[in-house]
């Protein structure tokens, strides 16, 4: 009864315990009445202490960044989420236990997506820093990579994209690597058809700050793409793909909605 | 009340935007105020509230009527959630004026709406606790620290601390049941 094992039971609610040490104590907790009372008990004050939290106000636009990225998730998920990881983060809900997310990558694709929605507005209030840059990256910015003949790509990364609730598009970027270094390849389908000089834009982000990374225009059927050196962008250290549709093929900071993105 | 809540869990289930918004805006300020008290930080929080709504609407069928009530599962979601965030970030839970200022009961100018007769309960139960009964809620409950950081923190061996948390429940529990049954008004 006065197993070593019990006295886990504050960690294990507190989701201190390593993996290992989780599953040895789920299998104490089988065989343990002590326990699995004493475990039901801190469940029930979910149902009074996180009452005693002192009110604190939501700040400024919370709700549409937070709604937009849960809406923007939609898909994403339910497409590429396998049912094993459902049912077992499931399963860990329902125990009321602390969880810990195995998939760490994807959650921060999640996170990179969580800022999207206010992008396109701080990149806009980024213009005066980085307009600098972009005139001069716009010299090489849309340089397609040659191809020769004998060259081998190499795939480094290739990531879906993720549309936003502005278009209903799809997408993927992908790096390549050959000897002549390293190409941005961008793809994307559904999008909807240009008018006048409107143009799809790709931008690469460091930190919200927007690097001109191809422009296209998609064909009939809505579907374009357009490769990218980045050896141009070799000192920038770009964590996002993001594309906009643009009102013409030059500009130098975003000024559309971000109509598809992800973390890279 | 909860009644609400499972109406709009179910056409969350069918792709209700809107269900999701009400619930959200139900809810936003609670779980704002809770993944705050844990976390102290206004983005952490921000980024709870956010993955809690997250799993609600990508998870089909994650909260079913036999895991209890709704308000106090997407607590529980909440907590869990902001314990998995802190720990990705190595949050230091709190300094040590912070700890001052979390014992002064100051007069609330903001409520939580709907949750005031809850939140007044509670704070009443609260109230009764001496320091150190209040202390050691507030270091397991909303720091969510190890049994080890506990210890070291109110120097006390590491053998005792589960007794110090269960004693200081015990006397929560107790505070709240006399509250109830003084009151009488909050039958469910």
């Amino acid at each position: 009864m006065n197993n070593e094992k019990c006295n886990w039971l504050i960690d294990y609610f507190n989701g201190e315990l390593s993996i290992k040490e989780k599953e040895e104590f789920e299998e104490h907790l089988k065989d343990c009445l002590e326990c699995q009372q004493e475990l039901a008990e801190l469940n029930t004050l979910h149902e009074d202490l996180p009452f005693a939290s002192e009110p604190v106000k939501p700040p400024e636009g919370m709700k549409d960044r937070v709604l937009g990225n849960v809406f923007a998730n939609n898909e994403t998920n339910s497409s590429n989420e396998s049912e094993t990881v459902e049912g077992k983060e499931e399963k860990e809900a329902e125990r009321n236990v602390p969880f810990i997310h195995k998939n760490d990558s994807k959650r921060r694709v999640q996170k990179k997506q969580g800022s999207f929605y206010t992008i396109a507005a701080i990149l806009f209030l980024s213009l005066v820093g980085n307009i600098y840059l972009l005139m001069e990256m716009n010299e090489t910015a849309d340089t397609p990579v040659e191809e020769s003949e004998n060259q081998t790509d190499q795939l480094i990364q290739s990531v879906a994209l993720d549309a936003t609730e502005v278009m209903d598009a799809t997408g993927q970027a992908s790096i390549l690597e050959n000897e002549e270094g390293r190409t941005l390849l961008v793809q994307a389908d559904n999008l909807e058809e240009v008018s006048g000089e409107e143009a799809y834009q790709v931008w690469l982000l460091e930190d919200e700050q927007p690097y001109r990374a191809g422009t296209f225009v998609p064909s009939e059927n809505g579907s374009g793409a357009v490769s990218f050196n980045l050896d141009s962008l070799e000192d920038v250290n770009w964590d996002t793909v993001a594309i906009t549709l643009e009102p013409t093929p030059n500009s130098e900071v975003p000024q559309g909605d971000i109509l598809l993105a992800a973390g890279l | 009340m909860s009644d609400r809540d499972l109406e709009l869990y179910d056409a969350i289930q069918r792709g209700d935007k809107h269900a999701l918004e009400e619930l959200y805006e139900k809810y936003e300020k609670l779980l704002y105020s809770f993944a705050f008290k844990m976390t102290k930080n206004n983005e952490l929080s921000e980024e709870v509230v956010q993955e809690v709504f997250i799993k609600i609407w990508t998870k089909k069928g994650i909260y079913q009527k036999k895991k209890g009530k709704f308000s106090s599962w997407i607590l529980t979601v909440a907590r869990n959630t902001a314990i998995d965030i802190m720990r990705k970030k190595k949050v230091q839970t709190y300094t040590l004026e912070e700890r001052d200022s979390l014992y002064s009961e100051e007069p609330l100018t903001e409520e939580l709406f709907e949750w005031k007769e809850d939140a007044e309960r509670v704070r009443e139960a609260m109230r009764k606790l001496n320091t150190n009964q209040l202390e050691v809620i507030h270091l397991f409950y909303f720091d969510a620290m190890s049994q080890q950081k506990i210890s070291e923190r109110l120097d006390i061996p590491l053998g005792t601390v589960k007794g110090r948390i269960r004693l200081a429940l015990n006397h929560l529990k107790k505070h709240l049941t006399t509250i109830d049954e003084k009151g009488g008004s909050r039958d469910e």
